[in-house]
């Protein structure tokens, strides 16, 4: 069962244009001209019930002016889409009951309030039941392992446990489907793994659907079964998650810092970004060789003081995709 | 109708109740604003009273006709800034793009915005004009329940204007300024008798800017009854208020559309 | 030797004209304040025309004067600028630690700044005001002639103002938050000031408070001066706004002795 049906949805913002400086102002005042920006061209998907899934793309690549209609905020220009069998921007208060979100930026809770507090407002809010709503509270405090700070007012929280309280703010009312835009922003490696445990968790016992957008290539590889890349308003990517693996996410980038000044080193294997006497930036294609086999090579020549490994940013995964012609028997770059 | 009735004025107090919580965490800021603001209030008088010192009548108003104003137009006040305190930032909101949060809950959109700010001051400007009141008028337990309805009707008056001045910025950029001086000047007519104003000022106070019907009306209802001009007050108040929510819900669907002079064009 | 000096009053001047061109940058605040000025304005010249209708007087002054009077103490209390917020910034962010290692001092910094800012706003809120009353209510009998002495009545008196405001400014030193202060000086100054009427009108006790406080004499004095010019008037103004300078210049230097050593004390 299709949970989200998105056919042909086109949206196009008409914005004043202004040339610089006094006259530029006058000009526009008396005589404005309009540029006509295409944030999202005619897009088409489908999402079934249940399914967690990626919806990736540079900034500016049209990834929230999506969300934004598909939960009803944003009217499209033209095309057409369904949100449990709803048109968002015509029943946006029938599909609030059954929806969720949370911006990964911008909080819901109460500041100065224990998060228990927000939890009984959205309760109202989502015109929940008292008895049942005490139900669901104690089975979203559970699954979300909140009961130790669930009445500390939220100013006091670190930024873990309050994305944990968001999040369980977000599926109170029991949603079908929720938007998770940037989840994991801003927290450390530890938090972070907490967080897509609980995601998932949530997912497996709820049978939640879940559309995800983020920066972190781990959240992706993690969570999604499913990725659609997005880039300049169109789709460039609908796959597995695992095909992208195989074949896009394959590098990563290693820092590495010496213990000692070391001006000349060689990686046959390796792609350097980056050498001075201090440390040392290169790329490993992960498809091609191990990075345990080229730090291998990096220790016969130095000592390292430091090492961290990252991924690829996503822009230049983005990049990669274009550049890359369609691999075997998945859908293909253009579609 | 009747359920949907009581489930909108269970949110706004349970809103109401969150927000005064929220304000309580802070003791000591909660307590000393409510004092500032009142004193503020109090020093407002003080003009007045020097005035009469000197003469005895303003055309007709004496010092405790002046109470009386007061003690409408701060009431008022404190009615639109304690349950509706959203609607001083509205022009804000729209203009960041906050109405958003908003949209995607199942609460009317409007209200929403209007009940989740509280200014925790105006609890002093509250206490100001029931203190007022109460020495001006020595009224019975009777009278003070006509007089919170009476506040109540003329903050519902404030609202709406606010309402109407800041739903601007759907429309125009940076209007924000402009809104908060709409704003400012209704309450400083509202503060000042009717009897200085020329008739034709006194038209606009009675239409454009109904400083007659937030605090000149009420004071004449308190100081005679009459069943007629309840009903024009009231009628007056449902009317504005269904005028600033369809200029509202019209803004909005052009929110919507996107095309806001503010809003990001991509992503 | 005379070089420096030269040097010396120069930064000052050049801080004036920053703080000038950055208050021009902002309009839409600027055209905000004239708008209440004109609201608050056109109110009280409804309420002196209904109030001295038969050619009542207040203080001597008549409809006509009362308004005038009001529109240069109103001007004259909008275009003050309020320097504790920035000071109180300072202090928490440790940013003062700037200003004080600069060879300028603290005080005059923040007077230039004061009086550029002031200037911009006082001229066009009265330029305003003004219109606004010539339309409304009639002209005004500028005593053109000692009009000198007036604008010195008016410079003293920001002087004054400045001082006054830098003192409570200066809490900052010893205080987390010093705006209820400024709260409570800015409601003290419209009664004691005299911002609605002179404070000679006042009743017995209040007027004898506020002879004795320095307020009238950023407000009331030189407002009054303006609209009805007398000599005994303008000594007794002259006179308490020099001694007030002496003593509250004498205050924010002690003040600032001591508070800047809590500064570097805090590490800040």
């Amino acid at each position: 069962m299709a949970v989200i049906e998105v056919d042909g949805l086109h949206k196009v913002f008409r914005t004043k244009t202004k040339e610089p400086g006094l006259r530029g102002s006058l000009q526009a005042l008396l005589r404005p001209t309009y540029a006509e920006v295409a944030a999202v061209k005619k897009i088409s998907f489908q999402v079934e019930t249940g399914e967690m899934l990626a919806f990736i793309g540079p900034n500016g690549a049209g990834k929230s002016t999506t969300i934004k209609m598909l939960t009803g905020i944003l009217n499209p220009t033209s095309g057409t889409a369904q949100v449990l069998g709803l048109v968002p921007w015509e029943a946006r208060r029938k599909l609030a009951f059954s929806i969720g979100s949370v911006f990964g930026q911008k909080s819901q809770l109460w500041y100065h309030l224990p998060a228990l507090d927000s939890f009984r407002l959205l309760g109202s809010i989502y015109e929940i039941e008292d008895k049942m709503f005490a139900r669901r509270l104690s089975q979203v405090v559970e699954l979300f392992e909140l009961e130790d700070f669930i009445k500390t007012p939220v100013r006091k929280l670190s930024l873990g446990q309050r994305m944990r309280c968001e999040i369980a703010a977000s599926i109170l009312h029991g949603p079908q489907v929720i938007f998770l835009d940037e989840p994991t922003i801003g927290l450390d490696v530890v938090a972070k793994l907490k967080i897509r445990e609980l995601i998932q968790r949530l997912n497996e016992e709820e049978k939640t659907t879940i559309f995800l957008t983020s920066h972190d290539a781990g959240d992706i590889e993690q969570l999604c079964k499913r990725t659609i890349v997005i880039n300049h308003g169109e789709i460039i990517l609908d796959t597995s998650t695992s095909y992208l693996r195989h074949n896009y996410l394959t590098t990563k980038i290693v820092n590495v810092k010496f213990a000692a000044p070391c001006p000349n080193l060689t990686l046959g294997n390796a792609e350097i970004l980056k050498h001075t006497e201090k440390g040392i930036k290169f790329r490993v294609n992960t498809k091609l060789t191990s990075i345990e086999a080229v730090l291998t090579e990096l220790f016969a020549q130095a000592d390292a003081a430091d090492i961290s490994v990252e991924e690829p940013p996503m822009e230049e995964v983005i990049r990669d995709i274009y550049a890359r012609p369609a691999g075997e028997g998945e859908p293909s770059a253009a579609g | 109708m009747f359920t949907e009735a009581r489930k909108t004025v269970k949110f706004v107090l349970q809103y109401f109740s969150a927000n005064l919580q929220s304000a309580m965490e802070y003791r000591g800021a909660f307590i000393s604003q409510i004092v500032f603001m009142f004193l503020n209030d109090l020093l407002l008088l003080f003009f007045w009273w020097v005035l009469f010192t000197k003469i005895d009548s303003l055309n007709g108003w004496s010092f405790q006709h002046i109470l009386l104003l007061y003690a409408v137009a701060s009431g008022a006040h404190a009615c639109q800034a304690l349950l509706f305190g959203g609607s001083f930032s509205l022009g804000r909101t729209i203009a960041e793009g906050r109405l958003d949060f908003y949209l995607v809950l199942p609460k009317p959109v409007l209200l929403h915005v209007l009940v989740s700010r509280s200014t925790t001051s105006s609890w002093g400007d509250l206490a100001f004009s029931l203190a007022i009141f109460a020495l001006a008028a020595k009224p019975s337990p009777g009278l003070i329940l006509g007089f919170v309805a009476l506040i109540f009707t003329a903050g519902v008056v404030f609202t709406s204007f606010t309402v109407l001045a800041h739903s601007l910025s759907f429309w125009l950029g940076l209007s924000t300024g402009l809104a908060n001086q709409l704003t400012e000047a209704l309450l400083s007519f509202s503060l000042y008798p009717e009897g200085i104003f020329s008739a034709a000022t006194r038209l606009v106070l009675y239409t454009l800017i109904p400083a007659g019907f937030v605090s000149y009306l009420p004071v004449r209802l308190l100081q005679r009854f009459s069943w007629p001009q309840l009903g024009l007050l009231i009628l007056f108040a449902l009317g504005l208020a269904a005028l600033a929510r369809f200029v509202f819900y019209r803004g909005l669907k052009r929110y919507e559309s996107g095309n806001l002079v503010v809003t990001n064009a991509a992503d | 030797m005379q070089l420096a000096r030269v040097k010396g009053v120069q930064k000052y001047l050049r801080i004036a004209e920053i703080s000038l061109t950055n208050r021009v940058a902002y309009l839409a605040d600027h055209l905000a304040g004239s708008l209440f000025l004109i609201l608050i304005l056109f109110i009280f010249s409804q309420l002196w025309k209904t109030v001295l209708r038969q050619g009542g007087q207040v203080a001597g002054l008549d409809s006509t004067g009362m308004l005038w009077y009001m529109v240069f103490t109103e001007v004259i209390a909008i275009s003050t600028p309020g320097s504790h917020y920035l000071v109180s910034e300072e202090v928490k962010s440790g940013d003062i630690a700037y200003k004080l290692s600069r060879p300028y001092s603290y005080t005059l910094y923040y007077f230039a700044a004061h009086c550029g800012e002031f200037a911009v706003r006082f001229i066009t809120n009265l330029i305003v005001g003004a219109a606004f009353a010539y339309l409304t209510i009639g002209p005004l009998n500028v005593p053109w002639a000692k009009l000198g002495w007036v604008v010195l009545g008016f410079a003293l008196a920001t002087a004054v103002n400045f001082l006054m405001m830098f003192s409570l400014a200066l809490l900052a030193f010893w205080l987390e938050e010093s705006r209820p202060f400024f709260w409570i000086f800015q409601k003290m100054t419209f009664i004691f000031g005299g911002l609605f009427i002179p404070v000679e009108a006042y009743p017995q006790g209040l007027r004898f408070i506020s002879y004795l406080l320095p307020l009238r004499y950023g407000l009331s004095a030189p407002a009054r001066l303006m609209v009805q010019f007398e000599r005994s008037l303008l000594w007794q103004m002259l006179t308490g706004q020099l001694v007030w300078i002496t003593l509250l210049g004498i205050l924010v230097w002690a003040m600032f002795q001591k508070g800047v050593r809590r500064v570097h004390v805090h590490g800040g």
